[in-house]
C-alpha cells in the first residue's frame, strides 16, 4: 500500500535485482484449457436443464454419477500411468457430460423393464465411463491423444454390450401415461421419432415437438433450441468454428432432401435423434476431428454422408455415433492430406 | 474506412493507454554515455577513437566496417572515458561535459529537390541510419535493390503499425514528427526511385490515421492506409500483404515484390537529418508496464543508461521483470548494464508476478496455434517433431517461422511453442550443415 508514497531507489534496485531471463513472449492469453472446458459445460446446461424437464430430475443424479465415476478412472489411471493427475483441467467432466447425455433416460430410473436389478442403468454407465476413460483416453496418451471421441465410443460400446436397454426409449414426462397397472415400471417406453422419418412419415409428432425436444431420445439429444443455443455459445466464445457442425448438418440436409425428396422430412432430420448434439459437441472435439478446414470439410461431409447411409439403408434408426467415431478413425489421414503449406508458398 | 489485414493472428490487449496520451518529454543522460558499436546487423563498427580523445555531439566514433554494417555518432559532447567490451559488445564510454557542442561541418536546412538520389542514400549510410523498428537492418543496404528487381519495383511501405502491446514511441512520433515524416518519406521515394508510398497504420492510432491523411493531402503520391488492430500486423510480410495483397514466401524479401518497408521512425530520421543535419544519436523510448509509476515517451541520446530511464519514470516495486522492446518479441535485459541503442523502442517492466512463466500441460490440439500463425505454419506438429527428435522433414517450413510469438501467446495448454520451432531450427540448421 505504501509502495507509491516510498520511493524506491532504482539504481540500488536494479543492483539488487535478480534478473531473470526468459524467451519471448512475455505475456499469453487468460484463455486457459481449464476455461475452455468450462465453456463447453456451460454450453450443454441448456440442453441438460430441458432435459430435467422432460425426464425428471433423476438424469442429474445419472449424470453426477457418471462424472464422479470418470473423475476417479481419470485420477487412478493417470497415478498408474505415472503421469501428472489432471482432473482439474475439467476435460474428464465435460467428457462424463457428453457421455451421460448420450444415454437414454430409462438409465436413470431405479427400475426400468429391461433391467433385471435395481440401478442397473447406473452400473452400466459406471461401465462405459470406464471404457472412455482408461481405453479410449488413457490408455492412449490422454488428453489431446485419444483417437476416438471417448464419449461416443463408450455409448457404441454399450449399443454393442447391452443393445436392448441401450435402445430402449423412455417418453418424455409430458406424454407420460397411467403407470399404476404396473408398479416396478415408472415410465413408459416408446420409438425415438427417427423410426418414422427414416421411413419418410411424421405421424406421432411435428417439427415442433422436435424442436423444443419432447419426445423420445437419449437425455441430452431431445431438445433442439438448447443443443443450438449452446452451440451458439461456443462460436462465441471462438471453442469451436462454425464449419464442423454446419457442414455435417448440412450434408444431412442435402442428402435426405435428394434420397427423401421431402423438405419436411430432412427438417425433421436435422432436428431428430443425435445430430446437433453430435455435430455441435462431438464432431468439433478437438484431439479427434482435421485440423485444417479443408480436412474440417471432407470430415463433416464424410460424417453426414455415413449418418444418412445408416438411418435411411441400415437395421439401425441412428447413425451419428458411428459415423462420427468412423470419421474420428480416418481423421490422422484427412490431417496428413490436408496439410497447409506456409504462407505464400 | 476499408481496413486491411493478414489472415491469422491474435488480439493481445494493447495495453497502450499507459503512455499514448503523454507527449515526448527530452531527457539528457545524468553524466556518462555507453555507445555500442553493434547495434544493427552486420558487421559491428570499428572505434575510429581513443580514451582520452574529446568528442562532440554528431561526431563519427565509430566507422561502418563494410558495407554491411554502420556508422556509429556520438550522442554527446565529452572525453571519451574508456572503450571496453560489455556484454559482449564493444562500447564506447563517453563522459559528457553537458554543454552539447555540435561537431562541425553540419549541413541543416538542405532543399529536397537539390538532391539527387544517391545523395539521399548517402545521407543514410553517413548518418548510420538503420531499420528502428527493432530489427537493425542497414537502411542504405535495404535501399541498394539487386538489379534484376528494380523494373518491378513500385511501393515504398512505411510501417507505423506498431503493433506490439504497450509501446506508443511511434504513436507518438506520427503525432508529433508529422512533416519530418513527410520530408523523410518523399526523400526515400527520391532514393528509391519509386513512384508512391503508403503508410501502413493499425486503427487503434485513429488520431495518427487522421494527422497522416491531413499532412499527406497535397501529396497524391503518398496515402494513408488504415489496417486492422491485429499481431502481428506490423510484420514485414504481413504488413505487405495487407496494404498490396502481395505474398511472400517466408524466405523472400520484399522487393521481390516491388516494394520496401521502412519503419516510421527510420523515416522521420530522413527527415530529421535533411532539415537539421544531424546524424542518428537519439531516438524515442516508451518507458511502461505495470511496475513503472509514471509510464513515459522519451527522447533520449543513445547510450543513455536504461536505469535512468527508469529513474526518470519511477519504479513502483523492487522485484521486476525487463523487457527491452515489446512483450511479444523484446528480449529480457539480464542486467543493469543495458544502454540505449538505435534499435530500443521501449523499456517494458513487469511485476514480480507477472514473471513466472505458467506451467506447460498436455496440448488438447485445439488448433489454435495454427488457426493464428501468421506464415500459415503448424507449431503443434513442429512442437511434436521436436519432442521426439524427429528433425528434418522440411515441409513442415520451420525456417519461415517469424519468430512473432503468437503461437505461444495463444495456447491454451501454456506450451511455449515458439521455443521449440526455434529449437527445431537449430537442430536443422546443423543437419543442412552437415550435409553441406
Amino acid at each position: 500500500m505504501n509502495k507509491l508514497t516510498q520511493k524506491l531507489d532504482t539504481f540500488e534496485a536494479l543492483a539488487n535485482n535478480s534478473f531473470i531471463g526468459s524467451p519471448s513472449p512475455h505475456i499469453v492469453t487468460s484463455r486457459t484449457t481449464q476455461k475452455i472446458m468450462l465453456d463447453v459445460l456451460i454450453a450443454l446446461l441448456p440442453a441438460i436443464a430441458i432435459s430435467t424437464v422432460f425426464f425428471g430430475p433423476s438424469i442429474l443424479l445419472l449424470t453426477a454419477v457418471c462424472i464422479i465415476a470418470g473423475v476417479l478412472f481419470e485420477a487412478i489411471s493417470q497415478k498408474l500411468m505415472k503421469r501428472k493427475v489432471a482432473i482439474m483441467d475439467f476435460s474428464i467432466v465435460v467428457t462424463a457430460v457428453l457421455f451421460a447425455m448420450n444415454l437414454p433416460p430409462s438409465f436413470s430410473h431405479k427400475y426400468d423393464n429391461t433391467f433385471t436389478a435395481p440401478y442397473q442403468g447406473y452400473i452400466i454407465a459406471i461401465i462405459g465411463m470406464f471404457f472412455a476413460v482408461v481405453i479410449v483416453k488413457q490408455m492412449f496418451g490422454g488428453l489431446g491423444n485419444n483417437f476416438m471421441n471417448p464419449a461416443l465410443a463408450a455409448r457404441v460400446f454399450l449399443l454393442n454390450s447391452w443393445a436392448n436397454q441401450m435402445t430402449s426409449w423412455s417418453a418424455p414426462l409430458s406424454n407420460k401415461i397411467d403407470t399404476s397397472v404396473d408398479s416396478t415400471i415408472d415410465v413408459v417406453t416408446t420409438a425415438t421419432p427417427l423410426a418414422e422419418i427414416n421411413n419418410g412419415v411424421m405421424e406421432s409428432f411435428d417439427l415442433l415437438d422436435l424442436f423444443f425436444g419432447s419426445i423420445a431420445g437419449s437425455f441430452g439429444e431431445v431438445s433442439a433450441i438448447a443443443l443450438l443455443l449452446g452451440g451458439l455459445y461456443l462460436v462465441i466464445r471462438k471453442v469451436i468454428t462454425p464449419l464442423i457442425p454446419l457442414v455435417y448438418m448440412g450434408s444431412v440436409f442435402i442428402l435426405t432432401l435428394l434420397i427423401q425428396q421431402s423438405i419436411t422430412i430432412s427438417i425433421a432430420h436435422l432436428l431428430s435423434g443425435g445430430l446437433i448434439l453430435g455435430a455441435v459437441f462431438m464432431a468439433t472435439d478437438y484431439s479427434t476431428s482435421p485440423e485444417s478446414n479443408k480436412g474440417k470439410v471432407i470430415f463433416a461431409i464424410g460424417c453426414g454422408l455415413i449418418t444418412v447411409l445408416l438411418r435411411l439403408y441400415s437395421v439401425l434408426p441412428e447413425g451419428v455415433s458411428y459415423a462420427i467415431i468412423l470419421m474420428n478413425c480416418v481423421t490422422p489421414l484427412i490431417d496428413k492430406y490436408t496439410r497447409r503449406t506456409s504462407f505464400g508458398r | 474506412m476499408k481496413k486491411y489485414t493478414f489472415p491469422g493472428g491474435v488480439h493481445p490487449p494493447d495495453n497502450k493507454h499507459f503512455s499514448e496520451n503523454k507527449r515526448v518529454i527530452k531527457i539528457t543522460p545524468k553524466n556518462k554515455v555507453y555507445i555500442q558499436m553493434s547495434q544493427h546487423i552486420g558487421k559491428p563498427a570499428k572505434p575510429i577513437v581513443e580514451k582520452g580523445d574529446f568528442v562532440k555531439v554528431g561526431q563519427l566514433i565509430g566507422q561502418a566496417d563494410t558495407d554491411f554494417s554502420s556508422n556509429i555518432h556520438s550522442s554527446v559532447s565529452g572525453e571519451i572515458i574508456d572503450i571496453k567490451n560489455i556484454n559482449g559488445n564493444d562500447t564506447i564510454v563517453i563522459e559528457s561535459d553537458n554543454k552539447y557542442e555540435v561537431v562541425d561541418g553540419i549541413i541543416s536546412g538542405r532543399n529536397i529537390d537539390d538532391l539527387l538520389t544517391k545523395d539521399v542514400i548517402n545521407i543514410m549510410k553517413d548518418i548510420g541510419l538503420v531499420g528502428m523498428g527493432g530489427a537493425g537492418f542497414p537502411t542504405h543496404v535495404k535501399f541498394s535493390v539487386p538489379e534484376e528487381y528494380k523494373s518491378v519495383m513500385d511501393t515504398l511501405i512505411i510501417n507505423g503499425v506498431e503493433c506490439e502491446p504497450y509501446l506508443t514511441c511511434d504513436h507518438r512520433l506520427m503525432l508529433e514528427e508529422t512533416n519530418d515524416i513527410i520530408l523523410g518519406i518523399r526523400a526515400a521515394l527520391k532514393a528509391a526511385k519509386l513512384p508512391r508510398a503508403v503508410i501502413g497504420i493499425e486503427d487503434n492510432k485513429k488520431d495518427c490515421i487522421e494527422a497522416l491523411q491531413k499532412a499527406t493531402q497535397k501529396y497524391d503520391n503518398i496515402t494513408v492506409s488504415p489496417l486492422k488492430t491485429k499481431y502481428p500486423q506490423g510484420a514485414e510480410k504481413q504488413l505487405v500483404y495487407a496494404t498490396t495483397k502481395r505474398k511472400l514466401r517466408g524466405s523472400d524479401l520484399p522487393f521481390m515484390v516491388g516494394t520496401l518497408v521502412v519503419n516510421v521512425a527510420t523515416i522521420a530520421t530522413i527527415g530529421k537529418t535533411i532539415r537539421t543535419g544531424l546524424p542518428l544519436m537519439e531516438r524515442i523510448v516508451t518507458v511502461t508496464g505495470p511496475a513503472i509509476e509514471s509510464p513515459q515517451n522519451l527522447l533520449v541520446r543513445i547510450g543513455t543508461p536504461i536505469s535512468e530511464l527508469i529513474d526518470f519514470c519511477g519504479l513502483k516495486t523492487d522485484k521486476f521483470k525487463l523487457i527491452n522492446g515489446g512483450p511479444m518479441m523484446g528480449s529480457t535485459i539480464i542486467n543493469e548494464h543495458a544502454y540505449v541503442t538505435k534499435i530500443t523502442s521501449g523499456i517494458l517492466v513487469f511485476d514480480k508476478d507477472m514473471i513466472k512463466r505458467q506451467e506447460e500441460s498436455q496440448c488438447i490440439r485445439c488448433n489454435k496455434c495454427s488457426s493464428a500463425c501468421p506464415m500459415t505454419l503448424n507449431p503443434r506438429s513442429i512442437m511434436q517433431h521436436t519432442k521426439y527428435g524427429r528433425y528434418g522433414d522440411d515441409e513442415l517450413y520451420t525456417l519461415d517461422c517469424i519468430s512473432c510469438g503468437t503461437c505461444s501467446y495463444i495456447c491454451p495448454a501454456r506450451i511455449p511453442l515458439l521455443d521449440y520451432i526455434k529449437q527445431y531450427n537449430v537442430e536443422i540448421k546443423k543437419i543442412h550443415k552437415e550435409v553441406r
